[in-house]
């Protein structure tokens, strides 16, 4: 599998990322977009579509944790 | 020239005059933004001899001269090749694209299509006879012309081929009918955005540190409370403090976006706003200390002026209820959102009665991010009541956006496309961005071409014809998520659109 990925407070709530990932992982919240990292198969959809480049890519072991 | 025959009324007096036919097409496409440009490049391609009409010296529309780098929506058909053809170019990282680049790319791509594209040049009145369109006049340096045309799409952002043909239209909110803020979108250079992405997340949407410039005296007013967006140009020296950014933060509210007047009085005090806010940014946040202004977009990013009766009212329930429809030419998933008409803020819920009670409606999960709260601190839910944490919207969920919103109820021969189609306020604040825009056009264009082949007026198109032939342009309409009946009968391997000019294909019948 790909890169791990997290959504950073640069959200601006558009919904892309909902529209483009393909495993349905991506939900919203109160503080923007969140990764069901149980469901994220590290495609980077969401990250490449995201027009506020408010999705990070990280090394698998730095995203534990860190999903807002 | 014209005598000065003053009447008592004060009114001047225009005598009866001999109109040059400058130009006859089959289909002609007014305005050239990206509902323009996706209805030229399907009408020529399904045959028709085709004409776009376009007011300033490029296409694009708020994708360029309004400097909107954000070409957010569902992407398909014509849309897949504009994003390739960005790509190619080095104009499109994530979902970003380069104004500049991005006029070549539409250049190219319409004139590759075979479309005759008319630039410089306005409409100022349309051509009906029983009903029904037959052309429009336009003006440009050449003077005042005619240019006759058998389908007519309105593709000019405000209804304004469909207001001249006499069409019922609305126009802002209920109520007031004052349209949403008016933004002057502009671009800074010299910037370290790698510094700024490190500070951001201290305060994401730049709220505290508006607040401080405000008190400091640094910022005169308001124009908005929140930073709306603010997104990376592809193509710049990366890592190098050399990035450039366009900037959704300056607004004008209490618009009239059917007045010169008052469009000419929210150009200037939006260059006056870039001017306090960009020397705010360089001074306030991080990553910006040595940025300098490029530019303000010359087209003002207006997000509603009249909206189009046409034979269906798409509505905020039906967006709220993420409703599909039988004749569906298009889907989006964007939400309500309403860059407040009278103050700072924006607005992305819905005050509607569901079930015998007033609920406070997002629209997907992007709803969460309004900024502007229901009165007496309702809750926030969606269309079945469900609250945070409990609100269960379907990740990627859409609505649909019926064929009956682009064919007016007045006039023959006329659709629109764009953000002018036939909504109530609500509705139209979701379903307007860019690439709904150039999803309407497409099918705008293609329903123009096929009613002509088949010798129909547009409303009178069976729908399955034009559903069938936008699935065969590779054009999603989520036929995948449900059913359209029209679409269940589509024998696989659905045949490719012909390329003939409809023109000699009348001809020779």
């Amino acid at each position: 599998m790909g890169e791990r990925y997290t959504v950073t407070t640069r959200c601006t709530f558009c919904g892309q990322c909902q529209v483009e990932c393909p495993v349905a992982a991506m939900g919203m919240s109160a503080r923007g977009a969140v990764i069901d990292q149980g469901r994220c198969v590290g495609c980077g959809n969401c990250y490449r579509n995201c027009a506020s480049q408010a999705i990070d890519a990280l090394a698998a072991d730095a995203a534990e944790g860190s999903v807002p | 020239m014209i005598p000065y025959d003053r009447l008592d009324t004060g009114q001047l007096r225009e005598p009866a005059r001999l109109l040059p036919v400058e130009s006859a097409y089959d289909v002609a496409v007014v305005g050239g933004g990206p509902a323009g440009v996706g209805a030229a490049i399907t009408a020529a391609r399904q045959g028709a001899r085709t004409l776009l009409v376009e007011q300033w010296s490029c296409l694009g529309g708020l994708t360029t001269l309004g400097l909107v780098a954000i070409p957010l929506d569902f992407v398909s058909g014509v849309g897949k090749e504009m994003f390739d053809a960005l790509e190619a170019l080095d104009a499109l990282q994530w979902r970003n694209s380069d104004p500049e680049k991005h006029k070549l790319v539409l250049d190219r791509m319409v004139r590759g299509a075979g479309v005759e594209i008319l630039l410089h040049t306005t409409v100022c009145e349309a051509i009906v006879a029983a009903g029904a369109l037959r052309g429009v006049v336009i003006e440009n340096i050449g003077g005042r012309q005619a240019i006759l045309a058998d389908r007519v799409v309105d593709c000019s952002g405000d209804g304004a081929v469909a207001a001249f043909a006499g069409c019922a239209f609305a126009r802002g909110r209920d109520g007031d009918g004052m349209n949403q803020g008016v933004s002057t979108e502009f671009r800074l250079g010299g910037v370290n955005f790698a510094a700024y992405k490190a500070w951001v997340g201290s305060d994401p949407k730049w709220l505290r540190t508006i607040q401080l410039a405000l008190q400091r005296g640094d910022l005169p007013y308001e124009v908005d409370n929140h930073l709306n967006w603010l997104t990376r140009i592809p193509g710049r020296p990366q890592g190098e403090g050399m990035d450039e950014v366009s900037i959704c933060l300056a607004h004008s509210r209490r618009c009239d976006t059917l007045s010169a007047r008052d469009l000419t009085r929210i150009a200037l005090e939006g260059r006056e706003q870039v001017d306090f806010l960009w020397k705010f940014i360089k001074k306030y946040i991080p990553g910006f200390e040595r940025c300098w202004l490029i530019d303000t977009g010359p087209l003002l990013g207006v997000r509603d002026s009249r909206r189009i009766l046409g034979d269906y009212v798409i509505t905020a329930r039906d967006i709220a209820a993420l409703r599909k429809q039988d004749d569906v030419i298009t889907v989006s998933h964007h939400g309500y959102d309403v860059h407040n008409p009278d103050g700072v803020g924006n607005i992305k819920w819905a005050e509607m009665e569901v079930d015998g009670e007033t609920r406070y409606v997002i629209c997907n999960g992007g709803g969460w991010g309004t900024t502007l709260m229901p009165p007496n601190g309702a809750p926030l839910t969606d269309y079945r009541g469900r609250g945070q944490g409990e609100a269960q919207f379907d990740a990627g969920g859409f609505y649909d956006i019926p064929y009956r919103c682009l064919v007016p109820r007045d006039v023959e021969n006329l659709l629109v496309a764009g953000r002018c189609l036939s909504a109530d306020f609500l509705a139209q604040s979701g379903c307007r961005l860019i690439m709904a825009c150039l999803d309407m056009g497409q099918a705008a264009g293609t329903a123009a071409a096929l009613s002509l082949r088949q010798q129909v007026t547009p409303r009178r198109l069976p729908v399955g014809d034009l559903q069938r032939t936008l699935v065969a342009q590779g054009m999603y309409l989520g036929q995948d998520k449900h059913a359209i009946p029209a679409l269940a009968a589509m024998p696989a391997g659905a045949p490719a659109a012909e390329y003939t000019s409809i023109g000699q294909h009348l001809q020779r019948q």
